[in-house]
């Protein structure tokens, strides 16, 4: 089972030492121009920007990154592919004749779909920056700054714990599992992946009550406490940051528009 | 199905955050206060948000390719009400965007009210008529199971139409291609994920059926949503 979360590089990437609100300011920021450009060749600044970051700055190795990238390009691709039929305008570029109907490319759908992709290529990277050098733990503190109401912090705390004791119980189930051809036919992989999710939610279960008696044993009143320990936020970081942002703002309000919505 | 970050416009990407966060605020007010009658509520609730997130990132092997994976939110609906289950999926869906690059953070209200409100709201609705209607608990779970993962590929659908209207046709052709095309893998998912929740309902009935009364106490206690 591939057990590699994201997280993992979050905790070992070359921007360890930057404030994390920062790199959330950051990532959030290029997600927002992403969705502001238009112009096909500022979001491609965009894409390359939030790369550049993650890749060049925080050091991640580029094999795993183009890994991950790769997970949206199904829905990129059928998104996209739709909405250039759907959209009509401009110049007929190329017309086929199928089965179930006549099927028009025109300038405008063509021109959609590709900044349709283009933004979420670009979206998406902004947000791997984000999920590849912050370590989720480092946010916990930040959300509650930010308002979020204690109980939800706290049961996202818990989550984040009982997330990496119900992979390692599933990774092992499915490893014994699969080792006893298990998932060879599609009728036994339903069953047997059934079972594997029973198995999961009995040993959940027994987590959730060994923690109650944990905390309980702990004088727990309520109230959880999110670790508030975190690198200071330095100018040069801060001046970095704002170096990202400021030029692809420019770039991105002074571009003349492309033809996206 | 999960909306990539980025590919709805900006007015959509608000509009989702506006509707979803009433239902969510709501779901917190209720976990606070079930919290204060019932200290135990909070790890078992932390459990099963963390249950539909390994569920989620574990693939189904050998079915319909990549994409397929169980959401499991309609039988959290079930078990705790929707409201409170809106405030799950939402953690959730933070985290498979930040763990897995599923999803994202600009079209996180769009996939809340999908994955989190509109299929569990049906799912529940479903699993509520079933027992009134005096059918039995298996066929019941199946039922909610698949309800609640067709009104989100349909809610999906839907978010992608209005925010992208066929220029011949509008909001409704947009809608009927969105799902069509969605339909080859959505539809058979919610009957596999329909057998799977169901079979890991026997399973537990089978093996430790005290957890499920438990459970039920819970939700009695509770006050109805």
């Amino acid at each position: 089972m591939d057990h590699h979360l994201l997280e993992t590089c979050a905790h070992e990437n070359a921007l360890g030492q930057v404030n994390p609100q920062l790199k959330l300011v950051l990532g959030l920021g290029l997600m927002l121009l992403a969705l502001a450009a238009t112009a096909p060749i500022t979001l491609a600044f965009v894409f390359l920007a939030a790369v550049g970051l993650t890749v060049g700055a925080a050091r991640i190795p580029p094999g795993l990154y183009l890994r991950v990238l790769a997970i949206p390009v199904g829905f990129v691709v059928v998104s996209s592919a739709l909405l250039v039929v759907l959209t009509q305008g401009g110049a007929v570029l190329a017309a086929f004749d199928l089965p179930f109907g006549r099927l028009v490319l025109t300038e405008a759908g063509v021109m959609l779909g590709l900044v349709q992709g283009l933004r979420t290529f670009a979206g998406m990277a902004a947000l791997l920056f984000v999920a590849m050098t912050t370590p989720m733990v480092s946010l916990f503190a930040t959300a509650s700054r930010m308002g979020v109401p204690a109980v939800v912090v706290d049961l996202a705390m818990l989550i984040y714990r009982f997330i990496f004791v119900l992979l390692d119980e599933a990774s092992s189930v499915l490893d014994a599992q699969t080792s006893r051809l298990a998932y060879g036919r599609p009728r036994g992989s339903i069953q047997a992946f059934s079972m594997l999710a029973g198995a999961v939610f009995l040993r959940a279960w027994r987590s959730a009550d060994e923690l109650v008696l944990a905390m309980d044993a702990r004088c727990y009143d309520g109230q959880l406490e999110p670790s508030t320990e975190q690198p200071p936020l330095r100018l040069r970081h801060a001046l970095g940051a704002a170096g990202v942002l400021a030029p692809l703002l420019l770039v991105v309000l002074l571009w003349p528009t492309g033809g996206g919505p | 199905m999960h909306i990539m970050e980025g590919f709805l416009p900006p007015i959509w990407a608000a509009f989702w955050f506006a509707l979803a966060l009433p239902v969510v605020a709501y779901g917190v007010h209720r976990i606070r206060r079930l919290v204060a009658e019932d200290r135990q509520l909070l790890p078992l609730l932390a459990v099963s948000g963390a249950f539909i997130f390994v569920l989620s990132s574990l693939k189904l092997p050998s079915v319909t390719g990549s994409s397929s994976h169980p959401t499991g939110t309609g039988a959290g609906a079930v078990l705790f009400g929707p409201s409170v289950t809106s405030v799950l999926a939402t953690i959730v869906l933070v985290y498979q965007a930040l763990f897995l690059a599923h999803g994202g953070f600009t079209t996180l209200g769009a996939n809340v009210f999908s994955m989190g409100i509109a299929g569990p709201a049906v799912g529940y609705g479903v699993y509520r008529c079933c027992r009134g209607l005096g059918i039995g608990t298996c066929p019941a779970v199946f039922a909610t199971a698949v309800a609640a993962d067709l009104a989100t590929y349909l809610v999906t659908s839907a978010q992608l139409a209005l925010a992208f209207p066929a220029t011949t046709g509008g909001v409704l052709t947009s809608l009927v291609t969105f799902g069509g095309i969605f339909a080859l893998t959505q539809v058979p998912l919610a009957v596999i994920e329909g057998l799977v929740i169901t079979l890991v309902f026997r399973y537990i009935v089978t093996l430790r059926g005290d957890v499920l009364e438990r459970l039920d106490g819970l939700r009695r206690e509770a006050p109805s949503p």
